[in-house]
């Protein structure tokens, strides 16, 4: 039998018998799988993931924020106020911001170039910040806002964790804000609410809202929805993130005075 | 509520019209040079466009709108010919704003520069109003300040809205506006109107009160400032006026009623001009007559049938 | 957005608190500007739509001018980055002339602002229609929504969303057929069977998964004909705009009136024939805070309100099928 086999005297032969690998990732990310109507796993459906939030930690900026939840990691930093290139006068100051992903932030590479993508997302964080920040007292002036998006897990969560850095950011920057803005992002997945989705969960979701408040004055700066959700529903999305705001409200204002 | 309506249907004969056409355009665009002697003579208004020539006799002087060439006087622009005497001009249907000293004219602060100010007046370029041209607090003979200088912005400042006299033109040809009267500066207390800067004639006064309650004025430039009406004694008093009040940038209380005047007074003017047709305070005045008699309400006019009626009955009465 | 004196901005602000609100051109709060519409602008387009909000009469111009149109294009499946089903594209641009006053990098950031919102709201899963699969795992249709605005005088969004959601009822899918080739067998071989030589006369319907398990290609059986209209046209959502000066909301501003007022909440809603309707996506632009009650509030409201448009558009564009029908068959009858 072994002759039979090829065995070859004057080489040196693998093993008589062999198999072929076997790859166990590909069950396991199988049954890994949520499929729709089961419950939420690793957590509830009303929790968020648990915040890491460092002012304070680019030394050349005015000031800097980084902010981590399981898998998105955003950093951001502020300079300014300072003067406008602009020309024209303007009475208030101007609020601006980019945002950039980095290529290895998603899971296909992205070009190093700004797209669409990231407007969209500078677009959200600044409708949420500019009630927010006293425009009125910084004439002829400009606050820059960089975020930088290390790891991201859905728009959502960019977007919700962006707001959050960027606020705790302007605060570590001395700017003169009447509130702290925090986001909260929520999908409806059946009949369920669940609070700050990851990209896979939101993207099985009939519909994904993000909620800026100022917890402090009790008001909502900006919302943006999309996707397919009844309107009693969108109310009590709206609730929950609200309710949900309050506590990172205090988790990052006891960040923010630590860091003093 | 939210009403939709159609486009206006083209119709399909023009395309039927033109074909037939064709082939004898190329014998109406020769025009024989006799041929303008009669049409002077008829006086009736004759429409132009930019490379008719007009006449080839040395003894017409040409004026604007026209340019001359191998001794003949050829239209630039497309309008309607004028002749005075011997003078040949070419009036354009659609133009810009062409400014002459002594207009009044309604512009928008656009920058603030060191001692001036630069204005849109809807012109082919922005006004300059000098900060020695305008009326500074304190009485009309007072001394500029260096302080003024730096407080600009107290008087003026960007998207300020204001009414002036053309006092003279720069080398360039840009106005110079001046606010060295009582009446004119800045504007509050109403809204802005805009339309073709030809549909407004020049007038002996271009501030007008209709009688229910509501100020014009009519800029050369073809902006209107719809307003409440602000009573002459109010507008009294050379000796140390009042800076608060001039440049001051608070409204007055405005009633419902003078705002539903105004808001009617605002759609008649986009009414007539939207119809090209020239305003004057007789033909405001009747118009908001007859539209106050309609049983409507203030946003009737802006359909087109009730804007159709208008037109029609106050042109008639013209 | 145009630049307003504070005196003028202000006037506009009281006049909307006050009561009874007055608005500069005599409205009520709620009441829209004519809404002039148009299917079937564009002939070599699938399907399109011209929308004037608060045009001057006697085709003096003016009012917000947008054109839509759509255009299907045949994609292949992880080639070109086809997706199985089909995907829909949106994309608004906006002509110079509308904003002449705006640098191109500012006109560039508006484009892109509005292609997002219109494209995240349309291109959503829950919208997608069933019949843009060409063959399964092979080929598929790409729908390009262009959205053009030639000017704006207030309220562009509302008119985005009308003209978009117009395009799309009047764009036609056009029918294919799934085609197999068989090599030619030589005679005497085999006796022919079945599924012998041309196959196409047995497939009518490219969907019949029986019989295109080895489809290769597909055909158009009638090159003239338009095709199918598109599915699931009812779901398409309209947009309203609130604009809010708080506690007052009112409805489709002028130029003047967005710049007095910047903060407006935008609503799209999806009514589905039975059943309560359904929130579709929801912005709030520009400086400015509420309380979350008055947001809830807001929310309610606006649904009755889209639901208002909802039906006034869609007897529109029942009408405007009658009308291109009864031209067409004039034509018909002109030619013949």
């Amino acid at each position: 039998m072994a002759t039979q086999t090829g065995f070859d005297r004057r080489r040196i032969n693998g093993p008589e018998e062999s198999h072929p690998p076997t790859f166990q990732v590909e069950e396991d990310f199988e049954s890994r799988r949520w499929k729709l109507g089961e419950p939420r796993r690793t957590r509830k459906s009303a929790d968020i993931r648990p915040i890491f939030l460092q002012p304070g930690l680019i030394d050349q900026a005015n000031g800097s924020a980084y902010v981590e939840t399981e898998r998105t990691k955003i950093a951001c930093a502020v300079y300014g106020p300072r003067q406008s290139k602009n020309a024209a006068y303007n009475e208030k100051g101007k609020l601006n911001v980019e945002v950039k992903f980095t290529p290895f932030s998603c899971e296909r590479r992205r070009a190093p170039m700004r797209d669409a993508e990231d407007r969209s997302i500078a677009v959200a964080i600044h409708q949420a910040l500019v009630p927010s920040v006293r425009l009125e007292l910084l004439p002829k002036s400009t606050i820059d806002i960089f975020v930088t998006i290390i790891e991201a897990d859905g728009i959502e969560g960019c977007v919700a964790s962006g707001t959050v850095a960027a606020s705790t950011a302007l605060a570590d920057a001395g700017i003169e804000m009447l509130g702290l803005v925090i986001s909260c992002a929520a999908s409806v997945v059946g009949t369920e609410i669940w609070l700050d989705p990851t990209e896979e969960e939101s993207r099985s979701s009939q519909g994904t809202l993000v909620l800026s408040c100022m917890p402090a004055l009790e008001t909502v700066t900006s919302v943006w929805q999309s996707g397919q959700i009844k309107i009693e529903k969108v109310l009590e999305c709206m609730s929950a993130c609200q309710e949900r705001c309050i506590d990172v409200h205090s988790v990052v204002a006891q960040a923010l005075v630590e860091n003093l | 509520m939210i009403s939709f309506t159609s486009f206006p249907i083209q119709p399909d004969d023009i395309h039927n019209g033109w074909r037939a056409h064709h082939p004898d355009i190329a014998e109406d665009t020769l025009m024989d040079l006799d041929d303008e002697q009669e049409l002077f003579e008829a006086g009736g208004s004759k429409l132009t466009y930019p490379g008719e020539s007009l006449t080839s006799s040395q003894s017409y002087m040409r004026g604007h709108g026209t340019y001359v060439d191998n001794e003949e006087v050829i239209a630039s622009v497309a309008g309607t010919v004028e002749r005075v005497n011997k003078l040949v001009t070419v009036r354009a249907i659609r133009t810009r704003y062409n400014p002459e000293v002594g207009d009044l004219v309604v512009g928008r602060i656009t920058e603030v520069q060191p001692r001036r100010w630069k204005v849109d007046a809807n012109s082919r370029q922005d006004a300059v109003l000098m900060l020695s041209s305008v009326n500074l607090p304190g009485g009309v003979q007072r001394r500029k300040l260096e302080s003024d200088e730096l407080q600009m912005r107290t008087f003026f400042e960007e998207g300020d809205l204001l009414v002036a006299e053309v006092q003279a033109f720069f080398s360039d040809g840009a106005m110079s506006l001046h606010t060295r009267s009582l009446k004119y500066g800045k504007l509050r207390n109403g809204q802005l109107v805009s339309i073709p800067p030809i549909l407004v004639r020049r007038l002996k006064s271009h501030f007008i009160a209709l009688p229910c309650g509501v100020d014009l004025i009519l800029g050369l430039n073809g902006y209107i400032w719809v307003s409440k009406h602000v009573k002459e004694s109010d507008q009294e008093g050379e000796e140390g006026f009042d800076t608060e009040a001039v440049y001051s940038n608070q409204n007055d209380e405005i009633d419902e009623s003078t705002r539903l005047a105004i808001s009617r007074v605002t759609n008649i003017i986009r009414v007539l001009a939207s119809r090209f047709v020239p305003l004057s305070d007789t033909l405001l005045l009747e118009a908001y007559e007859w539209t106050v008699d309609q049983e409507g309400g203030v946003k009737d006019l802006l359909q087109e049938d009730v804007g159709d009626a208008l037109v029609a009955t106050v042109t008639a009465r013209l | 957005m145009q630049s307003l004196s504070k005196a003028e901005k202000s006037y506009i602000q009281v006049g909307l608190l006050s009561s009874p609100p007055s608005r500069s051109d005599g409205r009520s709060l709620l009441d829209y500007r004519s809404v002039a519409l148009e299917t079937g602008v564009a002939p070599l387009a699938n399907g399109s739509a011209r929308v004037n909000i608060g045009r001057n009469a006697n085709q003096a111009g003016g009012g917000t001018e947008v054109v839509a149109a759509s255009k299907l294009e045949v994609e292949s499946i992880d080639d070109d980055g086809g997706v199985e089903g089909g995907r829909i594209v949106c994309t608004v641009s906006c002509s110079p002339s509308a904003y002449p006053h705006l640098s191109s990098g500012a006109l560039d950031d508006i484009q892109q602002d509005m292609t997002t919102i219109l494209h995240q709201t349309l291109a959503h899963p829950s919208l997608h229609p069933n019949n843009l699969s060409i063959l399964p795992r092979k080929k598929s249709w790409l729908l390009n929504l262009d959205v053009l605005v030639l000017a704006d005088a207030g309220n562009v969004y509302d008119a985005l969303f009308i003209a978009a959601r117009a395009a799309l009822w009047d764009t036609k899918v056009p029918r294919t057929r799934s085609v197999e080739y068989k090599a030619r067998k030589t005679t005497g071989t085999k006796p022919g069977g079945t599924g012998d030589m041309d196959v196409d006369e047995e497939t009518p319907s490219g969907f019949d998964t029986r019989q295109i398990q080895n489809a290769t290609d597909f055909e158009l059986p009638d090159y003239w004909d338009e095709g199918e209209v598109l599915d699931g046209r009812e779901k398409w959502p309209v947009c309203v705009t609130l604009n809010l000066v708080p506690p007052v909301h009112y409805l489709d501003a002028t130029g003047q009136e967005e710049a007095a007022t910047p903060l407006r909440l935008l609503l799209m809603f999806t009514f589905p024939p039975n059943g309560p309707a359904d929130v579709q996506a929801m912005r709030m632009l520009g400086p400015g805070e509420l309380k979350i009650t008055q947001l809830k509030d807001l929310i309610v409201t606006g649904e009755k309100y889209a639901h208002d448009l909802y039906h006034s558009l869609n007897v529109k564009l029942k009408e405007e099928d009658v009308r291109r029908n009864q031209k067409a068959r004039d034509r018909f009858e002109q030619h013949r």
